[in-house]
């Protein structure tokens, strides 16, 4: 595991510094509305069924 | 890149320097991935989801549900079950991959340390995946002889030698198919899995020719354990949230193939949670209106010998996809768990190495088929927990981000070494979470405690598991080499 190459080691730079760039661009990010409307959607699910048979 | 140029056999053990060398070994788990690399769309990894999802493991757990309950509150237990227990494991482990591409294990590394992240591995992924790779190809195994009983005339035999030397075929085609990579299973997921959702629905049709709704919502369970229907519905509920966390192991792999965090995490609602329902619910009412839970039996008498064995063998070898599935996620992760000596064994041999102990179980040990679901309880003990822990390392603790370099450099010295690899606080935490499980739930004799009827026992262990994993972190963790948290 920590026996690697110089260039193996480059590589893994380049391809973290590659994520360092796009860090600050959010596009395909996820955002408090997904979050939100996820938790929107598990609530309505469970509670409705829930509802629906007890 | 091309997609082509990283894809094909994987005899190489280490990457030679070349880009191309290099994005191979990207693919294989040991960079993480850039996201022109990156395979799958929305619509590729809701193929693959749903491929993995509605395999006829999803027939067996409907069969299961219906033991404990009647449709009515089967259909409430599946759904109820499985949005929290996929939506736990996705939020626990998509979005971390699809954001950095990152295979799951190495990413495990800042949550439990290099060694620990072994530890994890080898509980979670090698026992679950060797145990399914048994169960669904011994599925195989019955569905070819029930088909061959059927077009001949003759009785099935699901114990026979004739399963067996289909369940060993099985798994050896699986690992045919995974040694040729990704692209190969994302071509049989494209065509199974569409496939698949039709005959879900052709099925559910002929038993809405022969049962009303409302004669369906009427039936009784086939074989409750408990007197008290509400506790009966809790152990359904559980048994579907156990499924749900059941893929915590696979698809944080998968997601990785995806282009960014959104495409990792949705299809998953889509995929993985839709088509297991739809799955699940045609098993549900097959098992309790023909009063057999198993697919390889009630498929026949619902769609006649003519049909039933193009269904028999469509589902068998749909079987085939989920095993390549789960098989390619494993040895993907295996090779960043594993030693420097495992990780220079090709891949081909790696497979075939991964596949001797599930050869073994199909042959040796048939009867595990028929008690698979107590099998799928128990990984929920430790899945929930480990969803808890990951929710709340990635997103209150490290507030979703990941230093890359760290978790693909030397490990020595590195910020997630804890203590010789291990961080004791993680793992206490899973260990917490697990016993909270089976305190409140034995999946074994069923025992449960008053608690359980309110709470499940999936839900406290992932709550318990995240809070002292958070608590005892931001208490304890300081220093270099615990985990290069952010301050405050």
């Amino acid at each position: 595991m920590d026996d690697m190459s110089d260039a193996w080691l480059a590589e893994i730079e380049r391809r973290a510094a590659i994520y360092d760039e796009i860090a600050e661009d959010g596009t395909g990010r996820m955002t408090a509305v997904d979050y939100l409307g996820l938790a929107a959607l598990t609530l309505l699910l469970v509670a409705g069924f829930w509802t629906w048979v007890v | 890149m091309t997609m082509q140029s990283v894809s094909g056999p994987y005899e190489a053990t280490a990457a030679d320097g070349t880009p191309d060398s290099f994005a191979a070994a990207a693919e294989r788990g040991d960079a993480p991935l850039l996201p022109s690399e990156r395979l799958w769309g929305f619509k590729e990894f809701t193929f693959s989801n749903s491929a993995l999802a509605i395999a006829t493991w999803a027939f067996l757990i409907g069969g299961a549900v219906g033991l404990f309950v009647g449709p009515k509150e089967g259909i409430a237990a599946i759904v109820i079950g499985n949005i929290l227990g996929v939506v736990l494991t996705a939020l626990a482990t998509t979005v971390m991959t699809g954001r950095y591409g990152v295979e799951q294990f190495t990413a495990l590394r800042s949550q439990f340390g290099y060694n620990g992240s072994r530890v994890v591995y080898l509980l979670a992924v090698i026992v679950l995946t060797m145990g399914w790779l048994a169960v669904l190809a011994m599925m195989f195994g019955r569905s070819i002889d029930g088909l061959t009983a059927l077009a001949s005339g003759g009785t099935a035999s699901p114990m026979g030698i004739k399963t067996a030397i289909a369940a060993v075929g099985a798994i050896l085609l699986t690992r045919v198919i995974v040694a040729r990579g990704p692209t190969s299973i994302k071509v049989f997921n494209m065509i199974v899995s569409p496939t698949l959702v039709l005959l879900m629905l052709g099925m559910l049709w002929l038993i809405f020719r022969q049962h009303s709704f409302a004669d369906l919502m009427a039936m009784e369970a086939l074989d409750p354990p408990f007197e008290d229907r509400h506790l009966n519905f809790i152990i359904a509920i559980e048994i579907n949230m156990a499924a749900g966390f059941s893929w915590w192991p696979y698809i944080g792999n998968l997601a990785r193939l995806t282009r960014n965090e959104r495409t990792a995490f949705w299809p998953n609602l889509v995929g993985i949670f839709g088509a297991a329902v739809l799955g699940e619910i045609v098993g549900l009412f097959a098992a309790v209106s023909l009063g057999d839970s198993d697919p390889t039996i009630w498929m026949a008498g619902i769609a006649g010998i003519g049909v039933g064995i193009v269904a028999l063998g469509f589902v068998a070898f749909a079987n085939i996809t989920s095993m390549a599935n789960i098989l390619y996620t494993a040895i993907v992760g295996l090779r960043q768990v594993g030693t420097a000596g495992l990780r220079r064994i090709g891949w081909g041999t790696l497979l075939f190495g991964f596949c001797v102990i599930p050869l073994v179980l199909a042959v040796a040990m048939p009867q595990i088929y028929d008690g698979f679901f107590i099998f799928l309880v128990w990984t929920s003990a430790l899945n929930s927990a480990l969803a808890g822990i990951g929710i709340a390392d990635y997103f209150f603790l490290r507030r979703q981000r990941l230093d890359l370099r760290a978790l693909h450099g030397p490990q020595k010295n590195g910020a997630y070494e804890f203590i010789g690899g291990f961080n004791p606080l993680g793992l206490f935490a899973l260990v917490v979470g697990f016993v909270t499980y089976v305190w409140l739930f034995n999946p074994q004799t069923l025992a449960n405690v008053e608690a359980f009827r309110y709470l499940t026992a999936s839900l406290p262990s992932c709550l318990a598991a995240g809070l002292v994993h958070y608590g005892l972190t931001r208490m304890l963790a300081r220093g270099p080499r615990w985990g290069d948290y952010p301050k405050g």
